[in-house]
């Protein structure tokens, strides 16, 4: 069975106001339908990481609006990278998107920083119900507090 | 504990359709991992110790079934946390050469179920196999 091709970044041109996402997840099947979801709903994805470490990094340069987040991953786990990405920015935006539902991994992902979490598989209304509600407690972009990692 | 009976009954998978166990087929189970499969594991520890290995046709994207064995592999420990109140953990993916195959099958009578995915008229077979391995001996490097 062939993917349909769903992968159209970064062609789409952004309206200057577009919230800017990092997609973080080890599996690219997940991150093409994560960017086309989110592309579609007029964010506009700057990045995309492959574990927790090239996460770091990458939220480091982009200093994206909102990041998505996988938990089991390679190297550095998502909830080890949540923790040091909010170390390092107090206001990050950080929404896990796992298939791991124990509630005791939910309660650690928020305990550490994540604003909110969504199931795999998800719907493309999941993720962006729930990217809009991360994002709409910001009125002003926070004052950011940078620390070493 | 049957681990078998932690595994997913049927769920939507993204914009691809849905994957639905089989009821009460279980398939043989070759020592050797045939030509025309391909095979993605999936480690579980904490309380348990054991492997998932989604087993299917060589030409599939292995990144979408990647993502339906992690899918699979979350479920029963999310099942297995829910039902037994054990605590586990899911490794990431790994893709499995004939040689990995053949430690983690080694010593081990091997059942599996199976899953079929629909989607557009289609259906793919899939096989989930579940494996207590020796001690430290999962597939993974």
């Amino acid at each position: 069975m062939k993917e349909p091709k769903l992968y159209r970044f970064p062609t789409r041109k952004y309206h200057a106001m577009a919230k800017t996402v990092l997609i973080v997840d080890d599996i690219e099947f997940v991150r093409k339908t994560l960017a086309e979801i989110l592309t579609e709903a007029r964010y506009q994805v700057v990045g995309e990481a492959a574990d927790g470490n090239e996460a770091l990094l990458q939220y480091q340069r982009l200093r994206p609006d909102i990041v998505t987040m996988d938990i089991v991953m390679p190297n550095m786990s998502g909830i080890e990278a949540t923790r040091k990405i909010m170390r390092l920015d107090k206001a990050a935006k950080i929404v896990i998107i796992s298939a791991m539902g124990q509630e005791n991994l939910v309660m650690e992902a928020i305990n550490v920083g994540a604003r909110d979490y969504v199931l795999k598989p998800f719907t493309a209304n999941d993720v962006v119900k729930t990217i809009s509600r991360a994002l709409v407690d910001e009125p002003g972009r926070p004052h950011r507090e940078t620390q070493a990692i | 504990m049957n681990l078998m009976n932690a595994l997913p009954e049927q769920f939507d998978f993204y914009h691809l359709g849905t994957v639905n166990l089989e009821p009460e087929h279980t398939h043989p189970i070759s020592e050797k991992l045939p030509d025309d499969a391909m095979a993605v594991a999936f480690q579980l520890s904490g309380d348990v110790s054991a492997a998932l290995v989604l087993h299917f046709e060589k030409g599939l994207d292995p990144s979408i079934y990647s993502e339906m064995g992690n899918v699979i592999a979350s479920r029963v420990a999310t099942n297995l946390s829910k039902m037994e109140n054990l605590d586990i953990l899911v490794s990431p993916p790994r893709l499995l050469s004939e040689k990995h195959w053949e430690n983690l099958s080694q010593g081990h009578k091997l059942t599996g179920r199976t899953y079929l995915h629909l989607h557009r008229g289609i259906s793919i077979r899939l096989h989930a196999i579940l494996i207590n391995p020796p001690q430290g001996n999962t597939g993974h490097a």
